[in-house]
């Protein structure tokens, strides 16, 4: 069950980082003439991603 | 626009959501509930990750459904679009209302299972096993 885990957390990062990538390739943000690319809305995400599992754990199970 | 094509574009919205709740949420959810606690790794070792987030605690209930159904949505509704896609056009139809009552009935299960272990997540509203 554990491994199953291990592969179903791997799955899931995976999503992670190709939606990321994805919602940077479909919807890039315009500064002036400049567009931004993929990879900054996969590295801006990544790092919102790193913030908000933190901010679970603080909430729900290392505070309590 | 018409109303069914507004209430498509509606669900694809949906979907988009349950795109990021899952990718935000489950790699957290996954390792707290599944990976740290049967393993006793930071930070969960031996506290019961179940009691510490649904049981009466209302906003990591609400939590864990938005993670748990967000990511229903999101597969399932890509899962059907995906098999009508690759060859299965004739049985569209049929896919789509099978995927709808996947994620109803899921949704359904997820909320009252949620409802059993936090019976006052709703005020007012106290299921009749907790009378």
């Amino acid at each position: 069950m554990i491994s199953f885990s291990i592969v179903a957390l791997g799955f899931t990062l995976f999503h992670s980082v190709t939606w990321f990538y994805l919602i940077g390739k479909i919807q890039p943000i315009k500064i002036g003439r400049k567009k931004t690319s993929p990879l900054l809305a996969l590295g801006i995400n990544t790092v919102f991603l790193v913030i908000i599992s933190f901010a679970v754990l603080q909430l729900f199970i290392v505070g309590k | 626009m018409s109303t069914v094509a507004r209430f498509h574009a509606l669900l694809w919205g949906v979907f988009s959501l349950g795109g990021f709740i899952a990718a935000f949420f489950l790699p957290i959810l996954i390792y707290i509930n599944n990976i740290a606690y049967p393993l006793g790794l930071w930070p969960v070792t031996s506290k019961d990750p179940t009691r510490l987030l649904v049981i009466n605690q209302t906003v990591s209930t609400l939590f864990v459904f938005a993670a748990v159904g967000g990511s229903l949505f999101h597969g399932i509704f890509r899962l059907s679009a995906t098999l009508a896609e690759l060859g299965l056009k004739k049985q569209e139809a049929k896919i789509t209302a099978l995927g709808y009552a996947i994620i109803a009935v899921g949704l359904l299960a997820l909320g009252y299972y949620l409802w059993l272990l936090s019976p006052n997540i709703i005020p007012g509203l106290a299921p009749p096993w907790s009378k």
